[in-house]
């Protein structure tokens, strides 16, 4: 068995499709931009085909905790056919199956890397990517049974995915010791990309080659993959959302937030916010 | 003395100790038994391991935990071991698919994940992964054009005297509410393929046709990031690989039918033409692929 899965793990819109656009761009051997919609890298977690291809159920027929049972055997099948690293996105919590055994394939990992961002910029960039208010993401994000993929009612390409709490999450993946995990601020990523997409390579132990990577970082900065969007659109942008990559910025909630969702927030998450010294730059 | 229950479907005549209120009953002698007793352990000899399956040439043991096992056999036997609680849709919905799919393969014939209509007496198949739109389709087509269901979801294509014969399912379909409402029909009296999964089972009698079919063309359908429907004829190499693609729970048995498989996909292809559907993955274009594929078959 390949010890070889890289988890890009957070709780969504904190970095996470960035890093694997800066990725693809680093992987990539030609001079241009990466195809936003063939990141060929690796998968996501909750991907049903590559489920139902490893496994040969039908998941349609099967419950959501059924489900959860076969991710773990699929995806350290599916991870044979890469080679030092099989990147896989997860918005998935660090969690375990209801009888206590890996819902993640711990035996097939090298390590994981967690993306964590200001939970008040999460709050006003996910609430664009749910087409919801953000008083209502705030909400979500204390809410620890909420759940991406939740819908019983219909198909989806994705199984569902508990993210619990925006703390719950982050801790879920930081405090684990089944494997080695790095952890990366998305406000570090924006004040200095080369610094801290070098640390992650660093920590992957890949081959550095400075070049590439001042390649890649300019062909994944927020403005070339926005115009990028504009231009081809981006698979990964839910039907109900504008544009998946809209502001980028830090900072950005001081203008959308309401002051209550404010006080909500870091009230739910203080902890988990001083933990990240996050807090300390909202100057509280 | 259990009651016995007599059965047809997938062109096989079935006597059941449990009761399959989605196939149609019939009379007659029996080619597949199927009984209530104990799973083996293990298959002896050589077989691979799956997610909590064996499979060899001739037998299959799978553990849909903490319901139901099943062992399948010669083509001709399955057992069912329920666990205590298990409830009756739990144990069915998973033996008439997965299970008799794989008795089909065992048997050397091809279930093809595809649903399926009668047109001109002949078969007319949407073949596609879960979630496409199969059922919808064809039973659209049924509503619109009246031409009647023969499969949902698991269509079976053996051969006679070396021509491919199509052979109709059950008149049953399982659709989301989604399809539900798009298709205008009413949920009300329907119930859940399983107590804890949401998916309607919609029985189509009696506008169901049971019998064999000469297959006339197999429609591929997919999704696609296109804003629109895409239609194109598959040939050469392609046709093959499309349609290879498509059979049911072909993951589970991988190459162990390779030769069978082969052969009749070769037949099949020889006979029926096959378009490719590539649909916007958003949006309704029900409309839209009922009258593309309605000027097709009527061409």
């Amino acid at each position: 068995m390949k010890k070889n899965i890289v988890w890009l793990a957070s709780y969504p819109k904190s970095g996470n499709t960035w890093c694997r656009i800066f990725l693809s761009n680093y992987l990539n051997k030609t001079n241009e931009p990466a195809n936003i919609n063939k990141l060929d890298i690796g998968a996501i977690f909750s991907s049903r085909s590559i489920i139902e291809e490893n496994t040969g159920y039908d998941i349609s027929e099967l419950t959501a905790n059924e489900c959860d049972e076969l991710r773990s055997f699929a995806f350290s099948k599916w991870s044979e056919n890469y080679g030092d690293n099989a990147f896989l996105k997860t918005h998935d919590a660090y969690l375990a199956l209801p009888n206590g055994e890996n819902m993640f394939p711990v035996e097939s990992t090298k390590a994981a890397i967690c993306f964590v961002r200001n939970p008040l910029d999460v709050a006003v960039s996910f609430a664009n990517h749910m087409a919801t208010t953000p008083e209502k993401t705030v909400d979500k994000m204390s809410d620890s049974d909420f759940c991406l993929a939740a819908s019983t009612k219909k198909y989806n390409q994705q199984v569902r995915q508990r993210l619990l709490t925006w703390s719950g999450h982050i801790n879920s993946w930081t405090l684990q010791k089944d494997f080695p995990v790095l952890t990366v601020r998305y406000e570090d990523m924006l004040e200095n990309p080369s610094r801290e997409f070098l640390s992650i390579l660093d920590f992957l132990k890949m081959p550095i080659d400075l070049d590439k990577l001042t390649k890649a970082i300019n062909n994944s900065s927020f403005e070339t993959i926005k115009k990028i969007e504009k231009e081809i659109g981006f698979k990964e942008k839910p039907a109900k959302c504008e544009t998946f990559f809209k502001v980028g910025k830090s900072g950005y909630y001081k203008n959308i937030l309401s002051e209550g969702s404010i006080k909500k927030i870091i009230n739910d998450q203080t902890d988990c916010m001083k933990n990240i010294i996050i807090f300390q730059n909202q100057g509280n | 003395m259990a009651t016995i229950y007599t059965y047809t479907a997938f062109g096989l005549t079935f006597s059941s100790e449990i009761e399959i209120p989605e196939f149609l009953p019939t009379t007659g002698e029996s080619q597949v038994l199927i009984t209530l007793g104990n799973v083996p352990e293990n298959i002896e000899g050589n077989s691979t391991e799956g997610f909590r399956f064996q499979i060899s040439k001739n037998e299959f043991i799978i553990r849909f935990k903490p319901w139901v096992s099943f062992y399948v056999c010669n083509g001709n036997s399955i057992i069912i071991q329920p666990e205590k609680d298990a409830d009756e849709r739990d144990v069915r919905v998973f033996l008439i698919s997965s299970v008799i799919a794989i008795l089909l393969h065992q048997r050397g014939w091809m279930p093809l994940h595809a649903s399926g209509i009668k047109v001109n007496n002949k078969a007319v198949l949407f073949s596609a992964n879960s979630g496409i739109g199969k059922s919808t389709i064809s039973l659209a087509l049924n509503r619109k054009f009246g031409y009647p269901l023969i499969a949902d979801d698991i269509t079976i294509i053996s051969e006679k005297e070396g021509k491919p014969i199509v052979h109709s399912s059950f008149p049953s379909a399982k659709l989301w509410q989604e399809s539900i409402d798009l298709l205008g029909i009413s949920n009300e009296g329907l119930n859940y393929i399983r107590k804890d999964v949401f998916k309607y089972r919609y029985d189509n009698r009696p506008d169901f046709f049971n019998g064999i079919l000469e297959p006339f063309i197999v429609f591929v359908l997919e999704n696609s990031d296109n804003e629109k429907v895409e239609i194109s004829e598959v040939k050469g190499i392609e046709k093959f690989n499309v349609l290879r693609i498509h059979i049911f729970r072909l993951r589970m048995v991988n190459e162990l039918y390779a030769t069978e498989l082969f052969k009749l996909i070769s037949i099949l292809l020889n006979t029926a033409k096959c378009f490719k559907i590539s649909r916007p993955k958003n949006g309704n274009t029900l409309d839209e692929l009922c009258s593309i594929v309605q000027s097709i078959i009527t061409k």
